[in-house]
């Protein structure tokens, strides 16, 4: 065994042992192949870009995104806002998903599907749907004054609240879906055990069914986090100039400007901070998410 | 069967107690099933379930899947509600009452232990759900680990413990609160055959110190028989028979019965006139003078053990059979054997040094008691 040279009894098992891992690794080509051509080959060249100043190699793009001033204030705002939104998405999504995986198979299903129609509709159409609803004549507005609540129409669109709402609206079922695939790996005799020990359903959800459900709602967290960073249609339809992200004044600097080199030093900065933002949730979390996936099957 | 024992001294203030046994024994609790009816849809999965469990007994609902006898213990467990019927547990109605307010220790099939507790949490569990001191909760789960032995094992996760040593901490987990009643769901059904019955003793020796009543739930009629002080079989959701484990074997009341417990020959059997009963394929007919068996058609259920190798005395039967297949077990050997009148039967004797083994072909000349010959009913022909 030692010397990792000769391994003579079971050479043919062996054999199979050691190509096995190889030929399933060619499975990965594809996606690896994707994500070599279409995520770190341009990553590279924004990279570059991001250094190239007009003579040679600068890190004055980074000084500018960084430093004091308003693209500092953005970013760290966007951060601020993408975290919000997928907490909330968090608790709004939670009750959901638990609700689809304590309900029989076949009102499952028809939930699961009004909870994924909205994923059908595009991101675009989704959003114009809350102008319809937050505008000065929109829904809310017509039927407020409608009702005599109110007199003028209040200011609901363009604002961080509504950039909020329509942003969790469009991140929801996602951080459904993937609590609910966590949830449905939790054993339910384990309730059933809590119970006859003496919990109480209130308890016995406290004790046990939340500590193993936790890992699948971080991991909800960090990918409708990472998508909200991207937010870009979302933030520049309902929110207005000045609830201007990071994803906003990247593709002003790239489309409009045409200041490249801030542009990608930017995007680089999203970048690194949201892996440190994910690296770090993750690190906190790590006793948490590595309990789900085994959720009490064994 | 140890009676069991009330302790008076029973340590609700936490007093230390250096030996490994509990101090205390729970005397078990009495329960009761009164007509309990349940059905899924259109079928029926218990029918008019009456049977009362004694203190202390370690009872066992035995049957194949489908008779019945998880629906019974989920009854009783407070998982599912009866459509009908009443279930009592020391004279009180649970029927109400959630699984929480019962008061039962419950041993799962999978062991059902928490994943994110380590060993000493899953088995503390119970005692936090009541609220004990921090203190009596050490010394409890301190105590029942060395009672199962797995003392070291304290800090570990259920993740990293063998199937035998998952089965142990579930079942502490289940006694550390002394519950008078202990529910087990085939307990022993995803371990081998070895550890499998080395914890069958340990099981049956941990009942006896704590004293609670114990109602198991097996499909594996050898388990039924080894731990029980009683059997109840189930079939379709309907009580088969109920009684001790000899009983059971040895005076089964029905043809599903003698076939499902222990290994038996059952041959159609005629009797003509009271007392007189002929089994065709065996080629004999003799005279029953006990039991009077009325007139009709019957089951004859024979134990393979029952038919010897040995001289004729009294009023033994004969039965010669030639040799099919003789099967080595190291004590015992089982043959199979056909008779002259076609059946094909099987017995079974202990081993002796230098015994010959009669092999395929040869006759055997066998001999049976007329008392060894259990006559059950033939429903095939009856209806049921």
């Amino acid at each position: 065994m030692s010397d990792g040279v000769s391994m003579p009894r079971d050479g043919i098992g062996a054999v199979r042992r050691r190509r096995a891992p190889f030929s399933s690794l060619w499975l990965l080509a594809p996606a690896a192949l994707l994500f070599l051509l279409a995520f770190l080959l341009p990553v590279g060249e924004v990279a570059l870009w991001s250094l190239q100043g007009d003579a040679g190699l600068t890190a004055e793009h980074y000084r500018e995104a960084l430093g004091e001033g308003p693209y500092r204030t953005i970013l760290f705002g966007t951060l601020q806002l993408a975290a919000g939104v997928a907490f909330a998405c968090i608790l709004a999504g939670y009750p959901a998903a638990y609700c689809l995986a304590s309900c029989p198979p076949r009102r499952r299903t028809l939930l699961l599907l009004l909870i994924l129609t909205p994923l059908w509709v595009s991101v675009l159409v989704r959003t114009f749907g809350w102008i319809v609803v937050l505008g000065r004549e929109g829904l809310v507005n017509s039927m407020l004054i409608g009702a005599g609540i109110i007199d003028t129409p209040l200011q609901m669109l363009y604002s961080r609240g509504a950039v909020y709402i329509a942003m969790v609206q469009v991140l929801l079922p996602v951080a459904i879906l993937v609590m609910f695939s966590s949830m449905t790996t939790i054993n339910r005799s384990l309730l059933l055990a809590s119970r006859i020990l003496g919990a109480t359903p209130w308890r016995g959800f406290l004790h046990v069914f939340l500590p193993l459900s936790a890992g699948g709602a971080v991991n909800a967290w960090m990918l409708t986090f990472v998508l909200a960073l991207g937010f870009f249609i979302t933030p520049a339809l309902v929110g207005g100039p000045k609830e201007n992200m990071i994803a906003n004044i990247i593709a002003t600097q790239i489309t409009v400007t045409l200041d490249w080199g801030l542009g990608s030093a930017l995007g680089m900065v999203l970048l690194v901070a949201g892996f440190l933002m994910v690296g770090a949730v993750a690190l906190l979390f790590r006793r948490v998410t590595r309990l789900s996936g085994h959720g009490g099957t064994r | 069967m140890v009676p069991t024992m009330v302790d008076v001294n029973k340590p609700s203030s936490g007093t230390l107690t250096r030996e490994a046994n509990l101090q205390t024994r729970s005397t078990g609790a009495t329960i009761e099933f009164q007509s309990v009816r349940k059905a899924y849809g259109s079928v029926k999965a218990l029918h008019d379930f009456s049977l009362t469990i004694r203190p202390g007994e370690f009872l066992t609902i035995l049957g194949s899947s489908g008779s019945g006898k998880t629906t019974a213990l989920n009854a009783l467990a407070g998982f599912s509600t009866a459509d009908s019927g009443d279930i009592r547990i020391d004279g009180r109605s649970v029927i109400d009452e959630p699984p929480e307010r019962r008061n039962l220790g419950m041993v799962f099939q999978n062991y059902s232990l928490f994943p994110h507790m380590s060993v000493f949490d899953n088995i503390a569990f119970p005692l936090r759900m009541r609220r004990a001191p921090r203190r009596e909760i050490k010394e409890r789960v301190e105590r029942v680990l060395e009672i199962v032995r797995l003392g070291p094992l304290a800090g570990r996760m259920p993740r990293d413990l063998s199937g035998g040593q998952q089965q142990r901490v579930a079942f502490a987990r289940a006694i550390v609160f002394e519950p008078p009643v202990l529910l087990m769901d085939e307990p022993l059904g995803a371990l081998d055959l070895k550890l499998r019955e080395a914890l069958q003793f340990e099981i049956k020796e941990i009942q006896h110190q704590l004293g609670c009543t114990v109602v198991y739930v097996t499909h594996d009629q050898r388990e039924a028989l080894a731990m029980s002080s009683r059997i109840v079989v189930l079939r379709d959701g309907r009580i088969e028979q109920v009684g001790t484990p000899s009983e059971m074997y040895d005076a089964p009341q029905s043809r599903f019965v003698a076939d499902f417990i222990g290994q038996t020959n059952l041959l159609a059997a005629d009797v003509a006139l009271p007392g007189s009963v002929a089994i065709p394929e065996l080629g004999i007919t003799y005279r029953e003078n006990v039991f009077m068996a009325r007139p009709g058609s019957w089951y004859a259920s024979i134990r393979p053990e029952k038919l010897q190798r040995r001289p004729a005395e009294g009023p033994d039967i004969a039965v010669t059979v030639t040799v099919q297949e003789a099967v080595f077990l190291g004590d015992v050997i089982e043959y199979s054997a056909r008779t002259d009148h076609g059946a094909l039967i099987h017995f079974r004797e202990q081993r002796r040094d230098r015994d010959r083994i009669p092999q395929r072909g040869e006759a055997a000349n066998l001999v049976l008691r007329p008392s060894d010959v259990v006559l059950v009913p033939d429903l095939s022909r009856t209806s049921r």
